[in-house]
């Protein structure tokens, strides 16, 4: 794994599925050596972000009482994560629909179910790309 | 006057009954006789005034002939037996002499006029005309009398022929004022569809010549005294015999001829109303709305299932602008989208939402010319609010079912790709192999459902086509560049032959297409064997071709292949790994570039897949 060169950097991933937050938690720890936070719903996303420096969201966006978007948008009232990059992993699948989620001010939007073995890579990508 | 009073007793006496009165002592008698004698003019033109218009107004050849005929056959009878020998009476001044003439003249006139309209079949008032015509007898009967009394000098006002000239005026008074009953019978008989009474022909076609006949016998029997005249009058006799029976065959063969045409017109009038009552039950009972409308917006005709539809219930109130009828909104200026729907025809069915009560339905219009510009146009209303809500059901399910397969699927997936990369430490050599069956079969579920989702947009064409122009070789090599790996563990070459021209395709259409084609020969391939991918131009378009040496697809498959979850042989899908929707899908994309997909057999072995691009160019 090349992910030794990169620092590892803190992530919150926020999924109402707890299989979806334990296999993500694992690969992107032990593949990609990221420091991962997970919470099941967008209240305590917010709750966790307001005490705590995040590096990265993935962002799950279809949960209960507050989905992804809604989310998204409280995130950005947030003073410490106005420009925290986020990126949306959905089990939507019409392209009209992950066109749609793009356009809504995140990095990126990765599709379940996802490749444990990249999905860091494929993090660290869009990472890059929206630092250029 | 005054001079034929003193040299004529028997034109003073003749004056009671004319104009002029000289006779002191016959001065009131004859005032009373000459006021009764003529009064009859002024019904007479009143009566005759209007249907002797009519009768010119829609007169045809054959009445004018009649009339013509039958007037001067009528005057030649009574000059031949009643003038010729009187008017050249020596003491008769100019102006008597006129009378003379001018009496039976105008009688004869009246008569054939009469006789005529009377005779007409289609008259409408022929009772009414019977009884003024038999006025008209009476005078011209009494007329007669005293013409012939006058010029033989006998005439006697108070004789009682001359009864003619008092019952002529009551006699039209009774006739006219039966007018308005039978006018109206007249007018209901009209306007039945049952054929006029007739006449017989033969007899109707020879009234007009009767008095002509009649004029030949007297100018013969009068003649007769003349041996110069006798023979021309013979042969006249003959001529008018022989026309008349002439005449008389055309009218009744044209007679025959009309009647059978009025009845085959009957027929069909009889036959075409059915057909319309049937055309109409049939667009009345039709499942969707029928309405047409004019350039004026003018609704023209609207079928009870459009009624129901639009929701009016009631008749009276339905509105005759066609736009009012879809929705009331007086503020509505035209520039709505039901405007532009309606004055667009052939443009795409339109779907329009309607309010109908408490509910709302979605009704597909469909707007068509009616015969070219400016004509009107045919609205067919179609209610598709059940069929629509069946297909959000289904789209939404589908979309569900998805969602919520793949988001499991993420968990098993996961887990097993990290089990399987070792990243939680080694596994047993059995365990690998289950672990690696396991997220094998949870790939091909993935695939599945991926497949579903694609067929599913791709069926309720919501997956935009985005065409361009794109060079084949350049698709096909990307294409077989990410199948090559798979084709190399399956020890399968691939090859590309074929002209490099220019396609209008979808781009990510056309790769999910080629590369299910070559998958598919990948997987009925039996190994060290070669799969062709070709292109080519047959019949104007652009034809695609993927061959391979595989076992073949038997006939009665080739077009079985192409229909979802179909399989060749039961072992297939336990076999390979396909969904079963792979050429179901890639028919799907072919029909929407407008193409065909089909299967041939190889005779030496394996089978040929081709699909058709229309829209290509070689340069």
């Amino acid at each position: 794994m090349k992910n030794d060169s990169t620092l590892p950097q803190s992530l919150l991933i926020v999924d109402d599925d707890d299989g979806i937050r334990q296999v993500a938690s694992l690969a992107l720890t032990r593949v990609g050596g990221f420091n991962v936070t997970s919470v099941p719903s967008g209240a305590k996303a917010i709750a966790y972000i307001q005490t705590n420096t995040v590096d990265v969201i993935i962002l799950d966006v279809m949960m209960p009482l507050m989905d992804g978007p809604t989310t998204l948008e409280e995130i950005r009232r947030l003073e410490n994560a106005r420009h925290t990059p986020v990126i949306f992993l959905t089990a939507k699948a019409l392209p009209s629909e992950l066109e749609k989620l793009s356009r809504l001010g995140v990095i990126g939007v990765l599709t379940k179910p996802f490749d444990p073995m990249t999905l860091s890579l494929q993090i660290r990508e869009l990472l890059e790309k929206a630092d250029l | 006057m005054a001079d034929d009073a003193k040299h004529n007793p028997v034109v003073i006496k003749c004056t009671a009954h004319g104009r002029t009165l000289r006779s002191r002592s016959g001065r009131t008698h004859a005032a009373l006789g000459a006021y009764i004698q003529f009064m009859w003019i002024p019904f007479a033109v009143v009566s005759y005034g209007t249907q002797i218009r009519r009768l010119i107004q829609k007169s045809n050849e054959s009445h004018f002939d009649s009339i013509l005929i039958s007037v001067i056959s009528g005057l030649g009878v009574f000059w031949a037996l009643a003038l010729s020998d009187t008017i050249y009476v020596p003491n008769i001044s100019f102006m008597r002499q006129v009378l003379v003439i001018a009496y039976p003249i105008g009688d004869a006139l009246l008569m054939a006029l009469a006789f005529i309209y009377f005779t007409d079949p289609f008259s409408p008032r022929r009772r009414n005309l019977a009884i003024i015509y038999m006025g008209f007898a009476a005078i011209t009967l009494s007329d007669a009398i005293f013409i012939t009394q006058f010029a033989n000098g006998d005439y006697n006002r108070l004789a009682l022929t001359n009864i003619g000239y008092w019952c002529s005026p009551l006699l039209f008074l009774y006739g006219n004022s039966r007018r308005q009953v039978a006018s109206a019978q007249g007018l209901a008989l009209s306007n039945d569809l049952a054929l006029p009474e007739r006449t017989n022909p033969i007899a109707d076609s020879l009234v007009p010549y009767l008095p002509l006949v009649v004029l030949a016998g007297v100018q013969i029997f009068s003649g007769l005294r003349d041996t110069r005249n006798a023979v021309s009058n013979v042969i006249i006799f003959i001529a008018v015999c022989v026309g008349s029976l002439r005449i008389s065959k055309y009218q009744k063969e044209n007679r025959k001829i009309r009647t059978e045409l009025e009845q085959d017109a009957i027929g069909q009038s009889i036959e075409l109303a059915r057909s319309q009552l049937l055309n109409q039950k049939i667009i009345d009972v039709a499942a969707d709305g029928i309405l047409a409308f004019d350039h004026f917006e003018q609704v023209s005709f609207i079928n009870q299932t459009a009624l129901d539809i639009l929701g009016h219930d009631n008749l009276k109130k339905v509105p005759t602008r066609v736009h009012d009828l879809f929705h009331l909104d007086p503020t509505c200026d035209g520039s709505c989208d039901l405007s532009q729907i309606l004055h667009n025809p052939f443009r795409q069915n339109s779907i329009i939402k309607l309010t109908r009560g408490l509910e709302q339905r979605d009704v597909e219009l469909s707007v068509r010319e009616l015969d070219g510009p400016g004509s009107g146009s045919v609205v067919v209303l179609h209610d598709i609010t059940e069929s629509l809500s069946l297909v959000r059901m289904k789209d939404e399910l589908i979309l569900l079912v998805s969602h919520e397969i793949r988001t499991p699927l993420t968990s098993i997936k996961g887990s097993l790709g990290l089990l399987e990369n070792k990243v939680l430490g080694p596994l047993s050599e059995e365990a690998e192999t289950l672990v690696t069956v396991a997220r094998e079969n949870a790939d091909r579920l993935l695939r599945l459902i991926n497949d579903v989702l694609d067929l599913e947009r791709m069926g309720a064409g919501k997956r935009g086509t985005h065409v361009e122009w794109r060079r084949s070789m350049a698709l096909i090599d990307e294409v077989v560049r990410t199948m090559e790996p798979l084709a190399r563990d399956a020890n399968i070459e691939l090859h590309v032959n074929g002209a490099d021209i220019l396609v209008m395709v979808d781009v990510d259409q056309f790769f999910q297409l080629l590369t299910n084609l070559i998958q598919n020969a990948i997987n009925f391939s039996p190994p060290h064997t070669s799969i062709w991918i070709e292109v080519g131009v047959s019949n104007n378009v652009a034809v695609f071709s993927v061959i391979d040496e595989g076992r073949g697809i038997p006939k009665a498959h080739l077009e079985q292949i192409f229909e979802a979850f179909h399989q060749v042989e039961a072992s297939d899908s336990r076999v390979k790994t396909g969904s079963g929707l792979g050429l179901a899908i890639c028919r799907e994309i072919v029909t929407s570039h407008g193409g065909l997909i089909w299967a041939e057999q190889i005779p030496t072995g394996g089978s040929v897949i081709r699909f058709s691009i229309p829209r290509w160019s070689s340069e």
